[in-house]
């Protein structure tokens, strides 16, 4: 392993202990009765434009964001840039769709998805499929997180194999866990102030510093590999990658503002117009993104894999190790430090939402639901508390205990997972005529084909279908999500012969403003 | 906007009464369509022929052989190349018009070379055309076979110095600069939709 960068462990030690003070002092902050699951879970619901855009942007780019998209750009080249695209589509899909959702939940109270979709559709187990989604979908995301908090220790040099390896990354767990606890989600929107502020000085900083080392813009890219500069063209009969291409935004983007953590930090604001705000101003992020993405060209360009000092942290995380090579390549140290301090920041907030939007599912939607109904305010909120600490702390011991490489598959088949809750969700922010139990037996056809499906082609994110001879390969989740659909509109109609409807708490009036 | 607000009340009771005419086995119960429901004059549908905007990024972006390529690249922060680039050739003129050999095969269609290589003597980026022309003793530039492998400059007026003749360098592929471009374009027409349907 590489030896300790003293400076750059000086700075991210400073920076990591000025956001923990934050994240305990943010109890106190916009004060309300943390004993109510809404006050320590939704903030309150008093996120303004501002505080959304910040909570929002430091929960959907992810610290594992930060070291996976370039890392990919490193090893595979142009199909790593479908984040960008990705995040163009999701924005007006945010704009139209969530405002109704943030309307219908703060009129009844909803903290959840499957609080909404219990309400809208009458059906309790229809609520804990996209419950369950929810919560097995976000682990290994939590999990992630972690990963890449992991990469950034190892590039300070102070990472490594055991027990005192894995020590820095235990006590920036119980950090996690505590202000989490402590103050709910004011915690991760405070720190995300902090963290995407430092994201967006490291890179620009990257964007104009490491060019002008490396020669200009055009250097970096001649120095791509051409097979690695565009996507493959289609030859014969087959879409080939480009249908790869456009299917892995499309679906990673309908699928994101499923996730409860999207959920969590878009109900927490303030009013439906915050959010719709929050749609032309959150592209920020993305243009931040693609600038990322294109880090992993400079670090080709750059040759930090060939270069001694990195081959520790090389061989032990792969191509994710090429963006904190890289920053520790160009920068000073004390820069350097700036720049992992902010990845690793950049892991906390949306590990602490993820943990308090799985705690909220499980408490409202099993615990309440199935197990206490009659629970006070305060048993439910303390239960959240509970809860969140688990989660994290199964997210750590999956990290320590087992290979990286199943955190990641687990991730891949979350995505599949949790792209068959739209149609109860999305469809069901806008009709009830789908039946909730044609809704549910689509999920299930949806999650138990794609599960085989991704088990089938080694853990890929691609299938290629086959029609009359004609190869379309495209993202699986997207494909599975037309079958739960086409079973869930062909069902429906059966089971509307077969019994009546429950009954749907909200009124259309419910979902504007 | 105003006046239809304070008048809404009224508006709101007609529309009740109507509805509750209609035959009952219409309102199906949990259908979205519910003729016994106060329908909301105040605030209707939130759909606006704005929100059509919103459907462009998606074609934009989703139709991948638009894009995937690498020219028309963007020339950003082009500096001298440094002396270990791949497709560079060196020479040192002293008072020379040339001409000097490319000596790198050059792929492009067509006869406007501007694009095609660049001249740098010492620091200075030459202009072509201006500074410096392109041919071949093989024929006119538009209808040799490509790749052209003996193109060659010569000097509008005569150079001392070293010169750095690089062929064929990428700059900023269409396929990424487009993409970006498209994340700027995506949140100005969400920033349209969201003035032009805000409700005042």
């Amino acid at each position: 392993m590489r030896e300790v960068n003293w400076v750059a462990l000086i700075v991210f030690v400073l920076l990591f202990g000025f956001v923990t003070w934050l994240g305990f002092i943010a109890a106190r902050w916009r004060r309300g009765d943390l004993d109510l699951l809404h006050e320590w879970g939704l903030g309150g619901r008093r996120f303004g434009t501002l505080i959304t855009w910040f909570l929002v942007g430091g929960d959907l780019y992810t610290a594992y964001t930060f070291v996976a998209v370039p890392a990919l750009a490193f090893g595979a080249g142009a199909i790593a840039f479908f984040a960008v695209p990705y995040t163009i589509l999701v924005y007006p899909i945010l704009f139209v769709v969530f405002p109704r959702l943030w309307y219908v939940s703060h009129k009844h109270g909803y903290i959840t998805l499957a609080d909404f979709v219990r309400g809208r559709f009458g059906n309790r187990w229809l609520a804990l499929a996209v419950t369950i989604t929810g919560i097995v979908a976000t682990m290994p995301y939590i999990a992630l997180q972690l990963v890449g908090l992991q990469v950034v220790i190892g590039a300070l040099g102070i990472g490594g194999k055991g027990m005192m390896g894995d020590t820095p990354l235990i006590i920036a767990f119980l950090i996690l866990a505590a202000f989490t606890y402590s103050s709910g989600l004011r915690a991760p929107a405070a720190i995300a102030i902090v963290k995407d502020t430092l994201i967006f000085v490291t890179v620009f900083a990257a964007i104009i510093v490491i060019p002008i080392e490396l020669g200009g813009y055009s250097q970096i890219f001649a120095a791509v590999p051409t097979q690695k500069l565009l996507l493959a063209v289609p030859q014969g009969h087959t879409t080939g990658a480009y249908s790869n291409y456009a299917t892995l935004a499309l679906g990673s983007a309908l699928a994101l503002f499923l996730y409860p953590h999207s959920v969590t930090a878009i109900l927490s604001a303030s009013s439906g117009r915050a959010i719709r705000r929050n749609a032309a101003l959150l592209p920020a992020y993305s243009l931040l993104l693609g600038l990322l993405a294109l880090l992993g060209f400079m670090a080709i360009a750059a040759g930090v894999d060939k270069l001694p000092e990195y081959a520790g942290g090389f061989k032990q995380f792969k191509a994710n190790f090429a963006v904190p090579a890289l920053m520790l390549y160009a920068f000073p140290s004390w820069f350097a430090g700036v720049a992992l301090a902010a990845i690793a920041i950049g892991a906390l907030v949306p590990a602490a939402i993820m943990s308090i939007a799985a705690a909220n599912l499980f408490t409202r939607n099993v615990y309440r639901e199935f197990w206490r109904p009659d629970s006070t305010d305060q048993e439910e909120s303390q239960m959240a508390k509970w809860v969140s600490l688990v989660v994290k702390a199964g997210a750590l011991v999956f990290i320590l205990a087992v290979p990286q490489q199943y955190a990641i598959q687990l991730q891949l088949l979350g995505g599949i997972w949790i792209i068959q809750t739209l149609p109860p969700v999305i469809l069901g922010l806008y009709t009830r005529w789908l039946d909730p139990w044609a809704l549910l037996i689509g999920w299930a056809a949806g999650i138990g084909l794609g599960t085989i499906i991704a088990v089938k082609y080694s853990f890929t994110s691609i299938w290629p279908v086959v029609l009359a001879g004609f190869s379309f390969p495209g993202y699986t989740a997207l494909y599975t999500l037309l079958l739960n659909l086409l079973i869930a509109v062909a069902l429906t109609p059966l089971f509307k012969t077969m019994k009546g409807h429950a009954k749907d708490e909200t009124v259309p009036a419910d979902y504007h403003a | 906007m105003g006046a239809r607000r304070a008048g809404a009340p009224e508006l709101r009771l007609r529309r009740v009464n109507a509805c509750a005419f209609k035959p009952a086995g219409i309102a199906t119960g949990g259908g979205e369509i519910r003729m016994t429901e106060t329908v909301d004059l105040q605030h209707p549908r939130d759909w606006s022929w704005w929100y059509l905007l919103l459907l462009i990024p998606f074609v934009a972006v989703l139709w991948v052989p638009l894009y995937n390529s690498s020219e028309p690249h963007l020339d950003f922060g082009r500096q001298r190349p440094p002396a270990s680039y791949p497709r560079l050739t060196t020479y040192t003129v002293q008072n020379e018009t040339g001409p000097l050999k490319v000596g790198l095969p050059l792929f492009k269609p067509g006869a406007n070379y501007r694009r095609w290589v660049e001249v740098w003597l010492d620091d200075k980026l030459l202009r072509p055309a201006r500074d410096w022309t392109l041919s071949s003793p093989s024929g006119p530039l538009d209808t040799l076979p490509r790749p052209i492998t003996d193109a060659e400059i010569t000097f509008t007026s005569p150079r001392t110095g070293e010169v750095q003749i690089v062929a064929d360098r990428p700059g900023i592929p269409f396929f990424y600069w487009y993409q970006l471009l498209w994340v700027l374009i995506g949140a100005a027409l969400t920033a349209l939709v969201y003035f032009m349907t805000e409700r005042r």
